[in-house]
């Protein structure tokens, strides 16, 4: 509706009478795609509501156009693009932490800043990692290669690694069997079998996200950047949701979680699961 | 490649921002359009300095217009038409009539805010966004109320 909407308006600017509505309609090129959303999401939220636009709706908004269809990040420390533009728009402070990190894949060069990172007891007690050189070394190198495991990066500071994120498909072997169940050991040797298998489990398993920093960077809004870019680099790989295990003592990441959009979908006894969709 | 847009109240506090940002930033002539048509007596001063803060900056601006956005999102437009934007050379005149003068008074008494696309130009382009998208607002609202209500 918003497309058309926009196509009313050029249609009307325009003033040509063989160049109707629907043709400028059919020929929307997807420039401003984020707008679009952005203004749909506004109009269905203001209906909900029954609320009218604010004073200054107008002008904010305008600006949303200026990100085009590109993966741009508007700054600003304005409510409405918290509410409605919630994973490309960071705040003033946000966006410093935001330019001064970056993620990026670890090799050698960082086996023994990586070794100092996973020695720390908090790291050691969450993702279990053997911290013996050989092992870490062996990681590092293999690190993108576990079946498990889609993704790793660094979480570098002004070029210092300050912790890692993962973006992870837990592979389910127990979904093997709800796929064509079958005990005929030539069908289960078979490569095209296999293959198919393979598929349907890269379909069916969820991908989560895992955060680990270093404590002498926790609390300074790295977690939650480093979250933000890999939900991005998720959303540019077509992943269309993404889970987070929170501990329940953890407070912090439980707010980060929610701030990113995160809705609670289970709870347990030690672990609640958030679910964010790109 | 620029991975951040400022909107117009970042644009105001640019020295809160690090230099790793700035550089890969950008605004847009909306920004500029909106702190030069807001500006009187009072504000004067404070937005003189920002604007200025702005270009001597050499943060990229966009200079396209919101509407000419919104025409280039449609190829039929496009493959037709050849927009000659003249707005945005006035805006910059605009702008630079603003910077040199010392005070409001001499800033209303410049030949570039009188001129036909001058200041009032282009409040106006300000105001007609605001109504246009209250407009657009009300008729987008009343077109899910309808679909939800079928």
């Amino acid at each position: 509706m918003t497309i058309l909407g926009l196509a009313e308006s050029v249609a009307a600017a325009i003033g040509n009478p063989d160049l109707d509505v629907e043709k400028v309609f059919n020929s929307y090129n997807g420039l401003i795609s984020t707008y679009v959303e952005v203004f749909s999401r506004y109009c269905l939220d203001k209906m909900l509501h029954r609320a009218l636009p604010a004073k200054n709706d107008a002008a904010d908004l305008t600006h949303v156009r200026y990100l085009r269809n590109r993966y741009i990040k508007l700054v600003s420390d304005d409510a409405i693009y918290k509410r409605y533009l919630r994973n490309d728009s960071l705040s003033l402070a946000e966006a410093s932490i935001d330019a001064d990190m970056e993620l990026k894949v670890l090799g050698l060069e960082d086996v023994d800043a990586y070794s100092k990172l996973i020695a720390e007891k908090d790291i050691i007690e969450e993702f279990a990692i053997d911290p013996s050189p050989d092992r870490i070394k062996a990681s590092i190198t293999g690190l993108n290669s576990s079946p498990d495991i889609a993704m790793t990066w660094g979480i570098f500071v002004e070029g210092r690694l300050t912790g890692f994120a993962q973006l992870c498909r837990k592979i389910d072997s127990n979904k093997t069997h709800e796929f064509e169940e079958t005990d005929d050991i030539d069908m289960l040797l078979d490569d095209e079998y296999q293959q198919r298998i393979r598929l349907k489990q890269l379909t069916v398993s969820p991908f989560t996200i895992n955060i680990a920093i270093g404590e002498d960077y926790r609390g300074k809004g790295y977690g939650k950047a480093a979250t933000r870019k890999v939900l991005e680099m998720a959303s540019k790989r077509s992943v269309k949701e993404v889970f987070l295990h929170i501990a329940h003592y953890n407070e912090y990441s439980r707010r980060m979680a929610v701030s990113l959009g995160a809705e609670l979908i289970e709870e347990s006894m030690f672990l609640n699961v958030y679910r964010i969709l790109l | 490649m620029k991975k951040y847009y400022l909107d117009t109240n970042v644009v105001y506090n640019l020295t809160k921002l690090s230099p790793a940002v700035l550089k890969t930033s950008f605004t847009s002539v909306f920004t500029m359009l909106e702190i030069i048509t807001g500006i009187n007596e009072t504000s004067f001063g404070l937005r003189k300095s920002v604007l200025k803060k702005l270009l001597d900056s050499k943060i990229e601006i966009d200079f396209l217009m919101p509407e000419e956005l919104g025409f280039k999102s449609f190829d039929c437009y496009n493959e037709n038409y050849d927009l000659i934007e003249e707005r945005t050379k006035s805006l910059m005149s605009l702008a630079k009539a603003l910077i040199s003068s010392n005070s409001h008074d001499e800033y209303i008494k410049t030949e570039a805010y009188g001129a036909p696309m001058g200041h009032a130009f282009f409040k106006d382009i300000d105001e007609k966004i605001s109504r246009d998208f209250i407009a657009a607002t009300a008729s987008g609202t009343e077109e899910i109320k309808f679909l939800i209500d079928e």
